[in-house]
């Protein structure tokens, strides 16, 4: 069990730069996602951390003790590949024993209670029966809990996970999902987790680190993360569907101020009117989540911005409705069945404190005071 | 993107490199080496008996005025001209109709195959045997159709046409394999399109399939006939040379000079000058080729262009309607 | 159909030759005579003379044919293995050469005649005292069997993943470990098929043979040339000795073929 620390890790294939400056700390006994589309850097990262890529540059820490120079075999670490990578030559026991069996542990593991350590873990996975079954005989869920069987019948100071679950149905996947954190609170052993799916990135993590073309973007706890995000890029990798961002300008409207845009007026809150008032004039980007859109099919009093749905995607619980509104499109998230049909003329609004504001060039996020965000704060 | 190859550590350099290392060992002492010293030997007068003097490109102004020496090249050359072209287009054909069998192809594909896999030696006295005017059954089986006798291994055309017959025997299964991989390689999309808009099975292999082909037709032709220009074993064996030298291949003739009459030079010289030709003939195919794919390869006719051969029965019965 | 006709052709000369294994000269000497128990008697003389006391160093040949075969084939695989291990997993770069012209570099050889090489082989053995020795031929063989094993094994190490070495690595194995544990038992119906394909290769050589050998170390294909000066050879012995030289190859093409189409099953990866 050990802290891990990265400090400005970098490393070039070939032509390609994967990762240009990666750092992050990660304490003890923590839960940590690694979120980025592919390509971002986490399997380089993931790997590096391994052992089996070298980096270019930075330090690379377990447990305060700097592993840069340590080949694989002689780091603790445990990393569960995107594909398992199992051993198409042994069987479920014997690629879960095979770790066991290394020169490094042999001594720590003698032979009864490496049977008896796979045993237990093949049980906690629920995969005991297939111990004598041959690799190519189980299905992919079957795979992954022996691939994660094999990473968990050492004691690793790391634990490291790439998209384990990507391969499986989503019905699979949203079991697995419980099952892995109820597992690493059990055993407690300090975790990264590469995913490129924010829901699962969220719902299984202390801490998530959001990768972009080899770079640390934000690192926040889930809520965090969502709430505060650090820029459109953050925002709009966060939240199913996406986060609206809208090209709007800030305009003084008798006294008060607003964001306006191609024919869609958004009126802002009072508390972040200080903040915006020297914006007054200035383009900027307004970040609007689809289920704060209000959606109503009659004129609300006090008038409002009215527009035109283009499609309907009902989901059971929810709809999505894409409306156009003036020059913009809008996305919205509402609840219930909906009556409403494409072409029809609805009017959508926002609360003011649910608007995001961002930078029009570097897409930063402008921070204002928001109602009901909670106080847990973004840490960059 | 492939997962990565390691960077290399120092430490990691020496492994690498010594694991090219006994391969590379063997192969500058066995190849590169000898090759070498071949060319110098070719430069002097070498005997048997390892006295030699540095006499420059005598070795070679003499050969190329040797009779035998020039009826040798010509042989190897004209010998693999013949066994190239009959093999590719029987191996050809045989690889369509295997690819068309359904049931027990494994077996006949094996059957196929099995010429190949011989001993050239071995096939060298079958054919002997096969061919020997008194004892062989190729004889008496002509006798009983009626055709004349032919003696094979004592005139010079029949020794020839011989020497050809047990090559192709032999050789025909290398084609074939070749161009089976390439067939069964080959994208079934266009055909069955093709074959939807009705084109004949003709214009289809004449303007699909063969074209399709023409990276594995090319590779089987230019191994089949580099191959070729070493032929010795089945010569050796059957004729010898004979009759005369009017089955004498260059392998054969440099053999006799160095080992048995022991002018290793000018047996050398032979070898080198073989060498050059094999170059010369690969390198000029293959660029041969590589222009020659490209053109062949964009204006494929497309499907519609195939059906519109045979199309018209077709507009017909539409028109009428 | 056609297939037939060819399949006839090729097959005859071989049933002809087993069929003249077990004939007696008269029976040869008589005509040809195609079909066992109605035109002639079979008799098992060739063999008997084969194995018996004045055995024309049938088992001489036939030893050092094995021999060689087997013993070129083990070192050639062997070598080549980590060679195309090498060209596969790592990167190289020697000046301007980058793996991919190091293996043309290495296949090549089979460009070039071996006529060319052996007379150069022939005089620096002279000089070695190697002529005529099983050390030599072995050495000789490996060398040419190198080219063939590294094409076909480094397609092999190939389509190994990497991840299954690095797995390895992460599980606490060192790098020889890792080799010999996990990524050439994985390599292993490729070994096979590399060894196989090079016993053939050695088995059926005859140049070498011919030119590096001359009474000690002489194979197979040297004792069919030696029956075969005579005027009137003795087919029904030459028959015997082309079956037995025969049977390796077909062995070998029908474990291929086999093992080719059980290529398509593997599991562990996905």
């Amino acid at each position: 069990m050990a802290s891990l620390q990265l400090t400005g890790v970098k490393k070039r294939y070939e032509s390609v730069l994967a990762l240009a400056d990666v750092s992050f700390d990660l304490a003890d006994g923590q839960f940590m996602a690694l979120l980025g589309p592919s390509g971002a850097g986490k399997t380089t990262t993931l790997k590096s951390i391994a052992g089996v890529e070298t980096p270019d540059g930075g330090e690379i820490r377990i447990g305060g003790r700097l592993v840069n120079d340590i080949p694989a075999e002689g780091r603790n670490t445990a990393l569960v590949f995107e594909n398992y990578a199992l051993y198409p030559n042994m069987t479920v026991y014997g690629n879960m024993v095979f770790p066991l069996k290394a020169p490094a542990r042999a001594e720590k593991f003698r032979a009864e209670s490496a049977t008896q350590r796979v045993f237990e873990v093949a049980r906690t996975l629920g995969i005991a029966s297939l111990l004598e079954r041959r690799t190519w005989e189980l299905s992919g869920g079957q795979r992954q809990r022996v691939a994660l069987g094999r990473a968990l019948v050492r004691e690793p100071d790391v634990f490291l996970m790439d998209e384990p679950i990507s391969h499986l149905d989503a019905k699979l996947r949203f079991e697995m999902r419980a099952e892995l954190k109820r597992l690493q609170r059990d055993i407690g052993v300090t975790t990264l987790y590469a995913t490129p799916d924010y829901a699962e990135a969220m719902a299984l993590a202390d801490v998530i680190v959001v990768l972009r073309e080899g770079r640390v973007i934000q690192v926040g706890t889930p809520t965090a993360v969502f709430n505060r995000p650090i820029d459109t890029y953050v925002a709009h990798l966060l939240g199913e569907p996406h986060i609206n961002l809208l090209e709007m300008e800030i305009q003084s409207r008798s006294g008060r101020l607003a964001a306006v845009g191609q024919g869609v007026e958004f009126a802002i809150h009072p508390s972040q009117a200080e903040l915006l008032r020297q914006r007054v004039t200035k383009l900027i980007t307004v970040g609007v989540r689809p289920s704060e859109v209000l959606v109503s099919p009659t004129e609300p009093d006090g008038g409002g911005d009215s527009g035109t749905v283009i499609a309907v995607e009902p989901r059971g619980a929810t709809t999505v409705l894409v409306v156009r509104a003036g020059g913009q499109q809008v996305v919205a998230k509402v609840g219930g069945e909906q009556r409403l049909r494409p072409d029809s003329i609805v009017w959508i609004g926002v609360k003011p404190e649910s608007l995001y504001f961002f930078e029009r060039e570097s897409g930063a996020r402008v921070e204002v005071p928001h109602g009901e965000i909670d106080a847990a704060g973004a840490s960059r | 993107m492939r997962p990565s190859k390691s960077t290399a550590r120092p430490a990691r350099n020496a492994t690498k490199r010594l694991m090219l290392a006994p391969a590379f060992l063997f192969f500058a002492a066995f190849t590169i080496f000898p090759l070498i010293f071949t060319a110098y030997v070719s430069l002097s007068a070498w005997n048997i008996g390892g006295r030699h003097i540095f006499i420059g490109l005598a070795n070679y102004r003499s050969i190329l005025g040797d009779i035998t020496y020039l009826l040798s090249l010509r042989n190897t050359v004209l010998f693999t001209l013949a066994t190239t072209f009959i093999e590719y287009v029987l191996g050809f054909g045989i690889a369509y109709l295997v690819n068309g069998v359904a049931r027990w192809q494994r077996p006949i594909r094996l059957a196929v195959l099995l010429p190949m896999l011989l001993t050239p030696i071995v096939v060298g006295f079958i054919w002997k045997m096969m061919l020997d005017p008194s004892f062989g059954p190729i004889d008496s089986v002509l006798r009983h159709l009626g055709l004349p006798r032919i003696n094979w291994l004592s005139s010079a055309v029949p020794a020839f046409m011989g020497i050809v017959l047990a090559d192709t025997w032999e050789w025909t299964p290398f084609m074939f394999l070749i161009l089976f991989a390439g067939l069964r390689s080959l994208p079934t999309e266009p055909f069955e399109s093709a074959r939807v808009d009705g084109a004949s099975p003709w214009r289809i292999f004449w303007d699909l399939t063969f074209p399709l082909m023409i990276p594995a037709s090319a590779a089987a032709i230019l191994l089949r006939s580099v191959e070729s220009f070493k032929l010795f074993d089945i010569v050796y064996l059957i004729t010898a040379g004979g009759p005369g030298v009017a089955t004498s291949t260059v392998s054969l003739d440099a053999y006799f000079t160095g080992l048995r009459a022991g002018d290793l030079g000018s047996a050398a010289a032979m070898t080198i000058i073989l060498l050059i030709i094999v170059i010369v003939v690969t390198m000029s195919f293959l660029q041969l080729v590589a222009r020659f794919g490209q053109s062949k390869m964009r204006p494929l006719s497309s499907p519609k262009d195939l059906a519109s051969s045979r199309a018209n029965s077709r507009t017909q019965v539409h028109e009428t309607r | 159909m056609l297939l037939a006709i060819w399949l006839a052709f090729a097959l005859f000369p071989i049933y002809w030759t087993v069929a003249t294994a077990f004939k007696t000269p008269i029976d040869i000497y008589q005509g040809p005579k195609y079909v066992p128990f109605i035109d002639f008697h079979p008799t098992v003389m060739s063999w008997e003379r084969l194995f018996g006391p004045q055995n024309f160093s049938f088992f001489k040949d036939f030893a050092n044919s094995l021999l060689f075969g087997s013993m070129s084939a083990l070192l050639a695989v062997l070598l080549g293995a980590f060679a195309a291990y090498g060209l596969a997993q790592y990167r190289y770069k020697f000046g301007f050469y980058k793996n991919d012209d190091i293996a043309y570099l290495l296949v090549s050889q089979r460009f070039m005649p071996p006529i060319v090489a052996v007379l150069a082989i022939y005089i620096t053995y002279q000089k070695l005292s190697l002529l005529d020795s099983r050390l030599g031929m072995i050495l000789a063989y490996t060398a040419f069997d190198l080219p063939l094993a590294i094409f076909l094994l480094r397609n092999f190490f190939e389509q190994i993943p990497v991840e299954l070495e690095q797995a390895a690595a992460i599980d606490g194995y060192g790098k020889v470990e890792r080799l010999l544990r996990v990524v050439f038992p994985l390599a292993a119906p490729g070994l096979a098929a590399a060894y196989m394909i090079c016993f053939v290769f050695s088995w059926n050589d005859f140049l070498f043979a011919l030119i590096l050998t001359f009474d000690n170390a002489t194979t197979l294909p040297i004792m069919i040339t030696n029956l075969n000066t005579q005027m009137q050879p003795m087919w029904w012995l030459l028959s015997a000795v082309g079956i037995v030289v025969m049977v390796p190859p077909v062995i070998v093409a029908v474990f291929l073929d086999r093992y080719m189409q059980r290529q398509v099953l593997r599991g562990g990866v996905r």
